[in-house]
């Protein structure tokens, strides 16, 4: 798998603060999966549906940036650890994510490249009378020149659908506050994820619809941790996560071969 | 729109309502505990209710930590040992509170509970509303599959319309919340009624102890201390006996209560078999006989009445944003005194389930929420409910080898500290 030519990466200087507007040639868009998604627009939310291992992963997602961030929030109002806290949600399609950390208490800006994922959710977040939550219908690239920074920047299975996923992630880290947080999940490349994500889930069984996953796409750890390392981003843990099919429950797993997040923090400072 | 509706203000409703309120891991949802029938009041102390049940640790430490069990005083009547005994052979069981301060359960009052757990309510904020009945609810399709999970419970009370996130049945056997769920039930009648009544009793010293009767024909006598000198009664027995017993008067009552409590009907052959064997039990350093000096019942103190008994459980606890507790979703015999308790654990595991949702991101109000308390409750439930019948068909029977298989059974808990613990967890 040849992804990307490296050598284009250092010279767009992608490096934290310094992605200039001539940078935006490089797009993270892929327009077929965008349209994949905005189909599946009906039913995002039903909880029994195809997004059904999305909202159970809000267990370990939301419950990693709550365990993460409920330190730095001090006396937070009862059911709101994270009270206060800015988190950009990245590629959150009909806002599973983003409702989640907006219901402990977090300011969330959400964006997707879907308009029709973005109108599902914010005519959900009108419903349901949600303040602390802005959706918003750009792509990560063009969020750049925005002026405030975030405490914690999350891309929950998206890296697997971009273009150019080193640019991604270059974007996302650039948007995060000094001495902030990135934490990612995606799906790694692995001949595991190649049986359990495609042939088994998509293929064989049913449980995801067909062409959810290109498996070329998927990034490895290796590609992410060299991806964040450009940008001058230190991991700080990396964990595998497993969906039993059966009980539609995610538990944390020592194996990082098909699911797994990662979280890394600015090293700028610990590099000079 | 309330984030949570709680119908019945029963022993449940006002508890459900306010832990709630009180949770720290929930956002400060607002609450409506509302029910058909007036506020739930303290009784004076002239008129004695009829109605008492036994609060376990468990749920004592509940209604502790919802504000509910300070508001009952020194109401409660701790009980620190208790004695179930049969009339056949020598079968009996004593359990016994290992430490005073820790008692086995304690008895209380059905209305003052409810009352209690109202004021609790009331002073976490939640908003009330009595003699207001529920009408038209309406409950979200589970199919409906163009929704975006944004559809609530409406309903109306005194012809004004309301919606909930999440509406809770804490209404009773009869649950209206469960009908308009279309919750199924698996039911069984006995045909059996408790009767009820509270008298004063002697040769109770302290009265710390409840007793527990099982007699062949099925019945159970239950006597459980609510004052210095005084029982509440809960005799269970056929329909028809029921009816006998509240047609008779005081004088006629108490020696009939005196009776049941004293009789033995033991079958000669079993009496004949126990003597000529109890040396086996002897020989291994076996207490093979337990005396039981139960109470003398001396004056009826209130008035009669008797409840219709029958097991329930239901087949889902769970409708979109919507759940049911306590009886509306489970009944069972009252002789092991467990009824209130479990519903008092659906307040328990459902706040949990709810709490661990909402933490982890999920609407705590949705299906995927919902759907972890129905488990965890049907499946405590069922293995209790299953096992309370199996001791109930077993002390219902007088066939011989099942009497001896009894008394020898009871002789080898009683006679056996660590298996009697778990029999006390169970019960408590």
């Amino acid at each position: 798998m040849f992804r990307r030519p490296r050598s284009l990466l250092r010279s767009l200087e992608v490096a934290r603060g310094q992605i200039t507007r001539s940078s935006r040639s490089i797009g993270t868009l892929n327009d077929s999966e965008v349209a994949k998604f905005g189909a599946m627009n009906r039913d995002w939310w039903d909880q029994n549906g195809q997004n059904s291992p999305l909202h159970s992963l809000n267990k370990l997602r939301v419950g990693y940036v709550r365990d993460l961030l409920r330190k730095t929030v001090s006396n937070p109002p009862p059911g709101l650890p994270l009270f206060g806290k800015k988190i950009l949600d990245v590629g959150c399609g009909g806002g599973i994510l983003a409702e989640g950390l907006a219901q402990l208490g977090a300011e969330v800006t959400a964006i997707d490249a879907s308009e029709e994922l973005i109108s599902v959710a914010e005519e959900r977040r009108k419903r349901k009378g949600i303040e602390n939550l802005t959706y918003l219908d750009v792509l990560v690239e063009d969020l750049q020149e925005i002026e405030s920074r975030f405490d914690l920047v999350i891309s929950s299975e998206v890296l697997e659908h971009v273009e150019e996923p080193w640019a991604f992630v270059a974007y996302c880290s650039n948007l995060v506050k000094k001495d902030g947080d990135l934490v990612l999940t995606t799906i790694n490349r692995t001949i595991q994820s190649r049986i359990l994500a495609i042939e088994l889930a998509e293929r064989f069984a049913g449980l995801l619809p067909r062409g959810t996953h290109d498996w070329d796409k998927f990034v490895t750890v290796e590609e992410l941790i060299m991806d964040l390392r450009e940008v001058k981003f230190r991991v700080e843990d990396i964990k595998g996560m497993r969906w039993n099919p059966f009980t539609n429950e995610w538990q944390w797993s020592n194996s990082l071969d098909v699911n797994y997040l990662l979280h890394a923090k600015d090293d700028k400072s610990f590099m000079s | 729109m309330f984030d949570t509706v709680c119908v019945g203000a029963g022993l449940i409703g006002g508890v459900q309502a306010a832990l709630l309120r009180r949770s720290r891991h929930l956002p400060r949802p607002k609450v409506l505990l509302t029910d058909g029938a007036r506020r739930p009041s303290f009784s004076s102390q002239l008129t004695k209710n009829i109605r008492q049940i036994a609060v376990n640790p468990g749920s004592r430490q509940l209604l502790q930590d919802t504000g509910a069990w300070e508001k009952l005083g020194n109401s409660p009547w701790a009980v620190n040992k208790i004695t179930v005994w049969d009339s056949m052979g020598h079968g009996g069981l004593e359990f016994e509170a290992k430490h005073e301060e820790n008692p086995i359960f304690h008895i209380t009052e059905v209305p003052a509970i409810s009352a209690a757990g109202v004021d609790a309510a009331e002073d976490a904020g939640v908003e009330l509303m009595f003699e207001s009945k529920l009408e038209n609810i309406k409950i979200p399709n589970r199919f409906n599959q163009a929704i975006q999970d944004t559809d609530y419970v409406s309903f109306k009370i005194n012809e004004s319309e309301f919606e909930t996130r999440l509406l809770l049945g804490c209404d009773g056997a009869n649950s209206s919340v469960r009908k308009a769920a279309g919750l199924g039930q698996l039911s069984k009648n006995y045909d059996q009624r408790g009767f009820v009544c509270t008298v004063r009793a002697e040769n109770v010293a302290d009265n710390r102890t409840a007793f527990q009767r099982f007699l062949p024909s099925g019945d159970v006598i239950a006597l459980l201390p609510c004052e210095e000198d005084q029982l509440s009664i809960v005799w269970s027995c056929a329909a028809s006996k029921a009816k006998m017993l509240e047609s008779l008067d005081a004088d006629e009552l108490i020696s009939k209560i005196n009776e049941y409590l004293v009789n033995d009907e033991t079958p000669t052959l079993i009496k004949t078999l126990h003597n000529s064997l109890s040396f086996i039990p002897k020989s291994i350093g076996l207490k093979t006989e337990m005396r039981v000096d139960p109470p003398i019942i001396t004056e009826v103190l209130s008035p009669t009445g008797s409840f219709p008994l029958g097991s329930a459980l239901a087949t889902n606890m769970v409708a979109p944003r919507t759940a049911i507790l306590g009886d509306a979703a489970h009944r069972v015999h009252p002789f092991a005194g467990q009824g209130a308790n479990m519903g008092w654990r659906d307040v328990e595991l459902l706040t949990d389930e709810l709490e661990r949702a909402h933490l982890s991101g999920i609407d705590y109000t949705s299906q995927l929420s919902l759907s972890k308390y129905e488990k965890a409750a049907l499946l405590e439930h069922a293995a209790f409910m299953s096992g309370l019948e199996g001791l109930k068909q077993l002390y219902k029977t007088n066939a011989t080898p099942f009497v001896l298989a009894r008394n020898v059974g009871t002789m080898l808990v009683n006679n056996n500290s660590a298996l009697k613990d778990i029999f006390i967890s169970r019960a408590s």
